[in-house]
């Protein structure tokens, strides 16, 4: 085979490979001696890693995480949810609205200003009686 | 077992409000979850909460859950969102040590003094790694998941995740290099 690549090797660190890829980067390690250096680095680095332990107490997870939904601090599963509809139509509603007022004052905004006729003084009889 | 319901035959019963489902499925995965959140925060404390928070969300997310994966892949996915999501409301170096913790240890006369100090070095180094590296390497070299599996749970492509691993694996050559047995 052909040199492994360095995932190969990191691969061949664990149990990830199936057998015969282990044989066959097995049989390579025992002939190159840069790629079994390159192995036995990687191997190195996987075992120091080992020493990372964390066992973990489980202690009461279950049940905290039951009570919890017991005492209502987590939504029940979703399909359960008659409301689930309010959401989505409340967020509907809303934009109708807001469309609505926008082109309302859109229309206030281009209508031309109404024309005003500013009396001043008392009306000139004559005058009036000409324009008739 | 071939009495013990799969996985998605629990996640299925959650679904109808059976919360002896989530007990089971809890008991079966709390190991696996509590220690991905151990690794990924640094502080059993914060472990428990994320692992809580996780199973909550198992339960909400049940009815929503379409098994075309397995699901020790959603699992996965919902453990690393929480601890990254828990990371960042932090704004901490989420691996760093605990300065009491440290004290205690210092303070311990037993034979596990060693393995205590050995595991807080790799611990340190880790989290010297960027982030999507330290996902793909816990994933692979502690919850032993392969290659696929971690691009799945990480939204990646196989090739993404193995140069995050090689990359990992390379810095943390350098990071560990006076802990080996070479």
């Amino acid at each position: 085979m052909d040199h492994p690549r360095d995932i190969q090797l990191i691969e061949r660190c664990g149990e990830g490979l199936p057998p015969e890829a282990r044989a066959e980067i097995d049989a390579h390690l025992a002939v190159c001696d840069d790629c079994a250096e390159r192995y036995r680095q990687t191997r190195a680095t996987w075992e120091a890693l080992g020493g990372w332990s964390a066992e973990p107490e489980f202690g009461d997870l279950a049940d905290r995480v039951c009570q919890k939904i017991a005492a209502g601090d987590s939504d029940p599963p979703p399909v359960y949810r008659l409301h689930d509809w309010v959401w989505p139509v409340t967020r509907v509603a809303a934009s109708v609205a807001a469309a609505v007022l926008l082109g309302y004052a859109a229309g206030l905004a281009v209508r031309p200003a109404p024309s005003v006729i500013v009396m001043t003084g008392e009306p000139d009889p004559q005058q009036a009686a000409a324009e008739l | 077992m071939a009495d013990e319901p799969a996985d998605q035959q629990l996640v299925a019963k959650i679904a109808d409000g059976d919360t002896a489902a989530l007990g089971e499925l809890v008991c079966r995965h709390q190991r696996r979850v509590l220690s991905l959140s151990y690794r990924m925060l640094g502080r059993w404390d914060q472990a428990e909460e994320a692992s809580q928070e996780v199973f909550l969300k198992v339960y909400r997310a049940a009815p929503k859950y379409r098994p075309d994966a397995l699901f020790t892949t959603w699992l996965y996915r919902i453990v690393v969102n929480q601890c990254l999501d828990m990371k960042r409301k932090a704004g901490r170096d989420p691996v760093s040590v605990d300065p009491a913790s440290v004290e205690q240890i210092s303070r311990e006369q037993d034979d596990r003094l060693e393995a205590r100090e050995r595991a807080r070095r790799v611990r340190l180094a880790v989290a010297r790694l960027p982030q999507a590296q330290q996902t793909a390497l816990l994933l692979h070299r502690f919850e032993g998941r392969p290659v696929k599996q971690i691009a799945e749970v990480m939204g990646k492509s196989g090739s993404a995740v193995e140069s995050l691993l090689v990359r990992a694996y390379a810095r943390l050559r350098e990071l560990l290099a006076d802990m080996r047995d070479d």
